[in-house]
């Protein structure tokens, strides 16, 4: 099987000739530089190690790799994944300092900085292009950016076509959610509050988010729809024990431009693409209405959150969602276990989630730069074992 | 008392612009503040918070009842002052270094200011010393930390001994809070109290203040 047959046979919840295996392809699915530089030494390919300065992004606020096709080959990876417009970012290209202190401008031109013993970016006090609007006109009159151009994905189409012949192929905007986006431009406690308080102005920014998302995969997808096979979302909906809002919140206020956004996603390809959706934490209470909203694939599966069980998890939803993830808890195993402690978790997890297709094998979130390269090794290595057919 | 239960309720509904007004009439009636704080707020607020504790409310709502008390605490703080009334014990807090997350520490801060307790929030990215000159400076009672990533907690235990190594252990108490962090940590890491969330973030600082001034009574017995 080709690593694209294997993954699309998981998609469409048969079962391939093993697990199919996703590192790298999504800004959720990679591994920190600095892991990486440090996995590279573990497996004794110093050549491919860089400064931040040499390395290629699919994230540089989460600081984020775009693998090496030698170790894509080598780790057997089935996917290859693309942000148009910052695919393969430099550092120097995008980052910028102020004081002490590194910052870089996301595409609502907010600053998010990295302090100087820091491994990310982050928005402060400040950074928040919307913080201070309190009115409908306000909204409008913000300088929104454009973010469906041909440009974005020009170039692009000839790379996927190539890769595509043998990788699947997963797609992903610069934008992140239309739900977690709200807290980024107008600020945490603002957004919220505005949920609570204000619905009418948070639906009317979600509004604006979705549209601003449809114009850009109208655009990408004109370009490249009928190479893609998935569609990466992020908008993060759970916190450790339990969703960010309630379920009734999310259904009145969010679901409908979930809806509309991802209806948009598949009419426009005919059917033929899967969106992904990745949220981190306790989605567990309002995950039929993200399979109603029309999400085919849920990652990252955070199992250390509550009711993220994968064994329950699997049981309840595997005939209507595909688990992108889910292969090794990341907030206490990958971390800080033993190579064997390990072990046992992949074989669990793949144990629980691997029946029936329906799984591509992906660690919980991004690897750190914490995470020991005996551990990374161990996972590998028991993914090769063990997620067999 | 009527008008106090109709102020509590409005806390307890999330109605900020009434809370406002409630708290305004009862001063106008001659209540006290600190009747007003301790019959109708805190109560509220405790109630908010067990609600939250029961997964009957979510942040949006927590915030929201939060707020309400907050328009409430700004007409009645300079009441307080002026009557000199003392705070519940005052509380040092803010998220620790290369860490720039603030949502749920800014959340213990309101929360904790309206169980009355007075608060000094460092907001982010706070140095060691940074917080053990605050601790110094405002006599605390209680200095919390806080982070959302694993990569940054490893400055909680050098609060912690920066704190001893200052003298301060004695009169200070270090809690911590954040995604990652764990009450097996803070045992770990010898702090004082770990909370999963604002709730319970209060209900620990008023545990510890109660400790403190038992053990303060028993010493000077």
């Amino acid at each position: 099987m080709t690593p694209k047959e294997r993954v699309l046979a998981a998609l469409q919840h048969r079962e391939p000739d093993r697990v199919p295996f996703d590192l790298g392809s999504t800004v959720d699915t990679s591994i920190h530089y600095i892991g990486y530089n440090n996995l590279l030494k573990h497996m004794s390919k110093e050549h491919l190690i860089r400064t931040k300065e040499e390395t290629r992004f699919i994230d540089i606020v989460q600081s984020v790799v775009q693998l090496d096709s030698e170790i894509v080959e080598a780790l057997k990876i089935d996917v290859k994944g693309f942000v148009p417009g910052s695919y393969g970012a430099r550092w120097n290209d995008v980052v910028m300092t102020e004081g002490k202190e590194e910052f870089l401008l996301d595409s609502f031109g907010a600053k998010w900085f990295r302090p100087p013993e820091g491994y990310y970016f982050d928005q402060k006090k400040g950074s928040f292009p919307l913080a201070e609007i309190t009115t409908q006109a306000e909204l409008e009159a913000f300088d929104w950016p454009v973010l469906g151009t041909s440009k974005r994905a020009k170039g692009l189409r000839s790379i996927i076509k190539e890769l595509g012949e043998q990788y699947a192929i997963a797609v992903g905007d610069p934008v992140g959610g239309i739900f977690a986006q709200g807290f980024r431009l107008r600020g945490y406690t603002n957004f919220y509050l505005d949920l609570a308080s204000n619905p009418s102005l948070a639906s009317s920014l979600m509004d604006k988010l979705t549209d601003l998302k449809i114009q850009y995969w109208d655009k990408v997808l004109d370009e490249v729809g009928d190479l893609v096979n998935v569609v990466v979302f992020e908008d993060d909906l759970g916190q450790q024990d339990r969703t960010l809002i309630s379920p009734k919140m999310y259904r009145k206020l969010v679901k409908p431009r979930h809806e509309r956004l991802f209806s948009f996603i598949k009419q426009k390809t005919s059917g033929s693409v899967y969106v992904l959706l990745h949220s981190d934490g306790s989605i567990y209470d309002i995950i039929p209405d993200l399979i109603e909203a029309g999400v085919d694939i849920l990652n990252p599966i955070q199992v250390s959150c509550a009711k993220m069980d994968t064994f329950v998890l699997k049981k309840e939803f595997g005939n209507n969602l595909v688990f992108w993830g889910g292969g090794v808890d990341t907030q206490e195993v990958l971390p800080f276990k033993t190579p064997n402690e390990v072990r046992d978790e992949v074989k669990k997890r793949i144990d629980h989630l691997a029946p029936g297709g329906g799984f591509v094998f992906a660690t919980i979130h991004n690897i750190q730069p914490d995470v020991p390269p005996e551990n990374i090794v161990a996972m590998w290595e028991t993914l090769q074992e063990y997620g067999k057919y | 008392m009527e008008k106090l239960d109709a102020l509590k309720e409005s806390v307890i509904e999330r109605e900020v612009k009434k809370t406002a007004g409630l708290t305004q009439k009862a001063l106008d009636k001659g209540l006290s503040p600190e009747e007003i704080l301790t019959q109708a707020l805190i109560p509220a607020l405790r109630v908010v918070g067990e609600q939250y504790e029961r997964g009957e409310i979510f942040i949006p709502e927590m915030l929201l009842a939060a707020r309400a008390v907050k328009g409430a605490m700004e007409i009645l703080k300079p009441r307080l002052a002026e009557s000199g009334v003392e705070s519940k014990g005052r509380v040092v807090i803010g998220t620790v270094k290369g860490d720039l997350h603030d949502i749920g520490m800014n959340l213990v801060a309101m929360m904790l200011e309206g169980a009355g307790f007075e608060v000094h929030n460092l907001g982010i990215d706070v140095s060691v010393s940074q917080f053990v000159e605050a601790a110094k400076e405002d006599d605390a009672d209680i200095v919390g930390m806080s982070a959302l990533l694993t990569t940054t907690l490893v400055y909680m235990p050098q609060v912690i001994k920066a704190l001893e190594e200052n003298r301060l252990r004695d009169r200070v108490k270090a809690i911590i809070g954040g995604a990652p962090v764990t009450q097996k940590y803070a045992d770990k890491i010898g702090a004082d109290g770990y909370a999963q969330d604002a709730a319970s973030a209060v209900k620990l600082v008023e545990r510890l203040i109660t400790a403190k001034s038992e053990k303060v009574k028993l010493g000077s017995m």
